[in-house]
């Protein structure tokens, strides 16, 4: 997207699926993210500052993948992002909690799977999301969690989430073009809805 | 019937565990396998259950008729032949005494507008083709 989008034509676009209107669904494109890693060690002596893996997870609910596609998941996590087990896993390898993270690199193919992941990884209460949403918290630069500041896959491009890995070293790096300020960790998820999902936790 | 996609859009492909769920509907029966292990049903029909991962079931009738747990319409075509089928609405129906077993189908002859979650709806079949047809809802 290259014009800022205002709500009137958010709100104004045609149904696509309902609840879903036209700028809720990412766009297809073409393009390719690269990632370089390596050891600690090695990065240190490398020409870019280094960002630094916390945590790594991937997995899912065990009843979610057999389920998914005929609509069975159990009421408890029917309406979440399948990625509550991994954010679990995540947080405790990297021994952070959702409170120490500075910027959040959702992956949003579909809109409601921002709003389902910031409660899956406990930035607000199950059910939440959306009044967490309204009341600014995930806005750039001044909403406590800013969420998706490259514009992520709705609004940058859809590279299969790879733009969110670029996003959040260059925050970590305090190069973004929006950039966080004094950002020190980021998180990033990958897949929601059909399983395996998955997730990284970068510091600087 | 409206709502629902044109015949030559649909092609049943089967696998030996859901191929009995699928000669069930085209003598417009719906079942939903059982384990016989541990007693959980499952849909859709798949190779292990869940809960135990044995492999033998067995098919238990089940009439159809539940509440809308969830549903969308669609209103874009993503292929051009189901242009004319816009708007349908997709459902998700759970089936009572099944443990939480849900069916997915089109809500059909209806106006997409007055659909809501909790609607009591009712089974019918879309018959596709000789030895082929699809569970459909329709509102009550």
């Amino acid at each position: 997207m290259q014009e800022p989008l205002t709500r009137e034509q958010y709100f104004g676009a045609r149904m696509i699926s309902d609840p879903l209107c036209l700028y809720d669904f990412c766009l297809e494109c073409d393009g390719a993210v690269a990632v370089v890693t390596t050891s600690a060690e090695r990065a240190r002596d490398l020409r870019h500052p280094p960002v630094f893996v916390g945590a790594s997870a991937n997995g899912g609910h065990g009843r979610w993948g057999q389920a998914i596609t005929w609509m069975g998941m159990p009421d408890e996590y029917f309406a979440s992002s399948g990625h509550r087990p991994v954010a679990k896993r995540l947080y405790d390898m990297a021994e952070v909690g959702p409170a120490d993270v500075d910027v959040a690199l959702l992956y949003d193919h579909f809109t409601p799977m921002v709003i389902m992941q910031l409660e899956d990884y406990g930035f607000c209460g199950i059910g939440e999301g959306g009044p967490f949403v309204a009341d600014g918290n995930i806005n750039w630069p001044d909403g406590g969690l800013p969420v998706n500041t490259h514009g992520g896959n709705l609004s940058e491009a859809y590279i299969i989430g790879m733009t969110h890995v670029k996003e959040a070293v260059e925050q970590l790096r305090g190069s973004a073009v929006n950039q966080v300020s004094g950002a020190e960790v980021a998180l990033v998820t990958g897949g929601p809805a059909s399983i395996p999902v998955s997730s990284l936790l970068l510091h600087n | 019937m409206r709502g629902v996609p044109p015949v030559d859009v649909i092609g049943l492909s089967t696998s030996p565990s859901t191929e009995p769920f699928w000669q069930a509907t085209a003598e417009h029966r719906l079942v939903v396998p059982r384990c016989t292990t541990c007693g959980t049903f499952r849909l859709p029909p798949s190779p292990f259950c869940f809960h135990c991962r044995s492999q033998e079931v067995e098919w238990i009738e089940h009439d159809g008729a539940g509440e809308i747990y969830s549903f969308t319409v669609i209103r874009h075509a993503v292929i051009p032949q189901v242009a004319e089928a816009l708007p349908f609405v997709a459902a998700v129906v759970e089936l009572p005494g099944t443990g939480g077993c849900r069916l997915v189908g089109n809500v059909v002859d209806c106006d997409p507008a007055e659909v809501r979650i909790g609607l009591p709806v009712t089974l019918d079949w879309y018959d596709v083709r000789e030895g082929e047809s699809v569970p459909v809802l329709r509102l009550v």
